[in-house]
């Protein structure tokens, strides 16, 4: 208990002085923090109290010791972060590695905003989820006394309590039972010594900032038996360099004994990187009926009943929209309305393509034409009916902010019920791309970074535009992806994405997929979709899906159910290797709370024929940037599972648009995943209907309708 | 291990690089980024070779054709634009790459396929210009990093300087130089007009945007 006093008077102390100090600090508006070893904002090598800049994402790699930590990090929300980090630890000599590789979580929550007198207060839990090697919580406290100067003060436990220990106010810290690890140690939270730590940070001039920090952490596994540094000294100096808006990088003095660097990626994705601009060609201008009064004749709705002039009108429209890679689908027109429905292949931005849609349309259509419903297609499926007026966009085109004005006199519906999609006969039913492709497995327990390369062949065949034969052919040129550890498993589990190994394990071309799949708009605000043959690389079968997904609604459900049957690791023809056959699906339900926050629970039976429910939880930025993690909770006993004890990860996806300017729908995804084991598996079905639909709905148009007019 | 990594590495990033330039199809979803790569590089080596386009008064009055010509100094480029299309007093221009301006009575008020267009504004027309009647306000909205309106006020102090007289393609034209000094939240600029006595724009530098600048108009023909 007397540690307790002790620590009160010292952090009342340090409270005092904070208070005293602020007194004379008048900024508003707060200096960004900077990253910590961890990838944390924080001072050198301990957390401080301040929040990344809201929606930043950021990758820190640092060494020192032989200790790497490679940390991506992600301000969910204003008040929320988290962490994924992947440690490796030269001669840890442990459980047979030489070298120990590990994974992380940590999570963060300010408490407290930053004002004129108080400081920013975080609370965070460090390496909460793992194997708990890292483990430690802590409460800590920043205020800036002036736009240049900041200083940090904070407790921690566990791994941050470990050094000059202050007492253990809420009881002992229990072992850890690390187990499979996964599973939360909220046991030992707050629990056990507690130390205080803090930190100064001058920003001597634009570029380069200083640091200095007393550390609670001393390294009491890696100092012991296992002799990787000598913890001499809790004093830690530093010095940080921003070299741009993007890039940081800091050289560091650690215990007494150690030199440290650092280097840091800063990204935030809401907005496109500095100096790049939207790039791609000018759009064709709209072209002005002549004066209905002066020119009467030019208005005449006669054109009707002229013979084979819709035809005409088609060829005339269909270069316009292939002059931006868009392609005509159906074009319907009456004496004052005109229907366009078409392919948008190009603008990332679905209201770019709606507005050059309506510029060709008034390029050709006959003077009476009026009204434009611009229906945007995608496989065969009309997702939108955008409704505008030309006369709108002729008196619009160079008004000041004409894009916003033009957004109130335009209207969203349905286009629900269409049996059958009708299409004219410019298509072009075969599409084919060769080109090479790289495949990725991120934070292997072996290996940091593994990877293939090599060619893929794709090809899709429209029997008719929702009817659509694909497929894609892939040979390898070399990597490393077949090094990797194969996972021991469970005898009674069936092996299914374990063996990823395996299939990524061939030498002679494979096939990757080839399906027909089969999509229907049938009824309002209802979509269908059937597939059936190669679905995916390891699996085989059929696969149905409905989804409900009005065109303004923050909620959608959908549900799939899959026959599948697990492919022959060579990747042709076979079913015989693993004779597996399951009946797997999901109920789900897709919900956005607004600001980019969205929600999706799939409930149903996985690949191994577990039953539970995935929970993903994404931020999505206008740009089409999109951070989400997820979470995999099933029947399947962590034993059963285990290393990781349950299915979870991070989903990342990057718009091709966005990194470099120019007009395409390509995003890259990725899924970092700590473990890939075989519970909490789904299939890996192309199109699936959701993300198809939903760029066309009310939400994702307006997210850029900016560039309507672009 | 490391060394033998590493070298993968190189060898597996060197051949990726390489690839991307070479993906081919017709399927534009499989081979964008093959497709921006080359389009970026194509476009890298065509200012590099970029070069005054010759052009002569009896060229000009051959073709009878509407011509301006637009320097952009921040790009180190010129070229000859023609006429595309009319809504009402706007006239959109057009450049061989594809790029366009509009211009209200001379007044630039749009461009597009520039980069960091000048996506519309709210400018003072021709006439007010030419009366040098002293303040005005002026807006012009563009597209910012987050894909949302970005609004630049500005206030604007328009000067008549003189009489002067200049030459455009082997022509001599008298004119009426009128500036138009521009100051807003972190930006300043001026805009130089030369009219002729009918009161249109012969000549004129005026502000884009913040990355494009400047940019210098002469109408070639009529």
């Amino acid at each position: 208990m007397v540690d307790v006093t002790r620590v009160c008077v010292k952090i009342a102390a340090f409270g005092a002085a904070v208070l005293t100090l602020t007194a004379a600090a008048r900024a508003q508006e707060f200096p960004r923090p900077t990253l910590n070893l961890y990838g944390a904002a924080g001072g050198i090598d301990m957390p401080s109290g301040q929040p990344a800049p809201d929606g930043e994402y950021s990758t820190t790699h640092s060494r020192f010791a032989g200790i790497s930590r490679t940390t991506l990090s992600f301000q969910l929300a204003p008040r929320l972060s988290g962490s994924f980090r992947y440690t490796g630890i030269l001669n840890w000599n442990f459980g047979g590695f030489d070298t120990y590789y590990d994974r992380s979580f940590d999570a963060r929550y300010q408490l407290l905003k930053e004002s004129e007198i108080l400081p920013s207060v975080t609370i965070g839990l460090q390496d909460f989820l793992g194997t708990g090697l890292f483990s430690g919580e802590y409460v800590a406290a920043t205020k800036n006394l002036t736009p240049k100067f900041r200083v940090t003060g904070g407790i921690g436990w566990g791994r941050l309590g470990s050094y000059n220990s202050v007492g253990s106010p809420f009881g002992e810290r229990p072992t850890n039972n690390i187990g499979l690890g996964g599973k939360a140690n909220y046991a030992q939270w707050f629990r056990g010594p507690m130390a205080p730590f803090g930190g100064v940070e001058w920003q001597a001039t634009d570029k380069i900032s200083l640091k200095a920090e007393y550390s609670s952490d001393a390294y009491t596994s890696e100092t012991g038996p296992r002799d990787i540094f000598i913890h001499k000294s809790p004093w830690n100096f530093g010095v940080g360099y921003q070299l741009s808006e993007r890039f940081r990088f800091g050289a560091y003095y650690l215990y007494g004994s150690e030199v440290g660097v650092t280097g840091q990626l800063l990204i935030d994705p809401s907005r496109r990187p500095r100096n790049m601009a939207i790039q791609g060609m000018a759009p064709f201008p709209v072209a002005v009926r002549p004066s209905r009064t002066a020119q009467p004749q030019m208005w005449s709705q006669d054109w009707v009943n002229v013979p084979g002039l819709d035809d005409k009108i088609k060829a005339a429209v269909a270069p316009l929209l292939a002059a931006d890679d868009m392609m005509l689908e159906r074009l319907t027109l009456s004496a004052t309305r005109a229907e366009l429905r078409f392919r948008n292949k190009t603008f990332g931005a679905e209201a770019q393509a709606i507005g050059r849609a309506a510029r060709a349309l008034s390029r050709v259509l006959p003077a009476s034409v009026e009204t434009f419903d611009l229906i945007p297609v995608v496989k065969g499926m009309p997702l939108t009916r955008v409704t505008l007026q030309r006369s709108d966009l002729e008196a619009l085109e160079f008004a000041p902010q004409g894009e916003a004005a033009l957004r109130l006199r335009v209207s969203y519906s349905d286009v629900g019920g269409v049996a059958e999609m009708v299409s004219d006969d410019n298509r072009q039913p075969l599409t084919w791309g060769l080109r090479p492709f790289t495949r990725f497995s991120f934070f292997d327990p072996g290996n940091p970074v593994r990877m293939d390369v090599g060619v893929r062949l794709s090809g899709n065949y429209e029997i008719s535009p929702n009817l659509i034969l694909s497929g894609a052919f892939a040979q390898k040129a070399g990597g490393n992806l077949d090094q990797a550890r194969a996972s021991n498993t469970v005898a009674s589990v069936q092996r299914v994405r374990s063996e990823a190994t395996k299939y990524n394990d061939n030498d002679t071309p494979v096939m990757e997929s080839m399906t027909l799949a089969w999509y229907q708009h049938p009824a309002r605000n209802i979509y269908t979709r059937l597939s059936g043959g190669y679905l995916e690389r390891m699996f085989g079968g059929m696969s149905g899906e409905v989804l409900w997904r009005p065109i303004d609604s923050k909620l959608a459900l959908g549900a799939e159910l899959n026959y599948v049957a697990q492919r022959n690791t060579d990747q042709r023809l076979g079913f015989d290797e693993y004779d597996y056959r399951v009946l797997t699906g999901h109920v789900s339900a897709y919900y956005e709370f607004g600001e980019g926050y969205l929600a999706q629970l799939d409930a149903g039976r996985y690949l191994a024929g577990d039953i539970g429910a995935t929970f993903t939880l994404a931020r999505e930025f206008d740009s089409g940037w999109r951070i989400g993690a997820f979470a995999t909770l099933t029947d399947m006993s962590a034993e059963d599972f285990g290393e990781g004890s349950f299915d979870k990860g991070i989903n990342l996806t990057i718009p091709l648009n966005w990194l470099t300017g120019y007009s395409s729908r390509k995003v890259y995804s990725t899924t970092i995943r700590p473990v890939t084991r075989d519970g909490g598996a789904r299939l890996a079905v192309n199109g699936r209907l959701n993300a198809l639909v939903r760029d066309y709905h009310t939400k994702r148009m307006d997210a850029q309708w900016e560039r309507v007019l672009r | 291990m490391g060394k033998g990594a590493a070298m993968n590495w190189t060898a597996a990033a060197a051949t990726a690089g390489l690839l991307a330039l070479v993906g081919c199809g017709s399927d534009i979803d499989a081979t964008a980024d093959s497709r921006i790569v080359r389009d970026y590089l194509s476009k890298v080596m065509q200012s590099r070779t970029n070069s005054v386009p010759q052009i002569t008064r009896a060229r000009l009055e051959a073709d009878a054709l509407p011509r301006i010509k637009v320097a952009i100094d921040s790009r180190k480029m010129t070229a000859i634009l023609g006429k595309l299309a009319v809504n009402g007093p706007v006239v959109t221009w057009v450049a061989a790459d594809g790029a366009t301006i509009a211009l209200r009575d001379g007044v630039a008020i749009a461009t597009r396929g520039l980069g960091d267009d000048l996506m519309s504004s709210y400018a003072p027309t021709a006439n007010v210009l030419a009366q040098a009647a002293g303040t005005l306000t002026r807006s012009h909205y563009y597209i910012d990093g987050r894909d949302k309106g970005l609004a630049l006020t500005l206030r604007c102090e328009v000067r008549a300087m003189g009489d002067e007289t200049i030459e455009i393609v082997e022509r001599s034209y008298r004119t009426r130089h009128i500036s138009e000094s521009c100051t807003g939240t972190d930006v300043a600029f001026e805009n130089h007009y030369w009219f002729e006595k009918g009161g249109s724009i012969r000549r004129s530098t005026q502000w884009i945007s913040p990355e494009i600048k400047s940019v210098q108009i002469d109408v070639l023909y009529p």
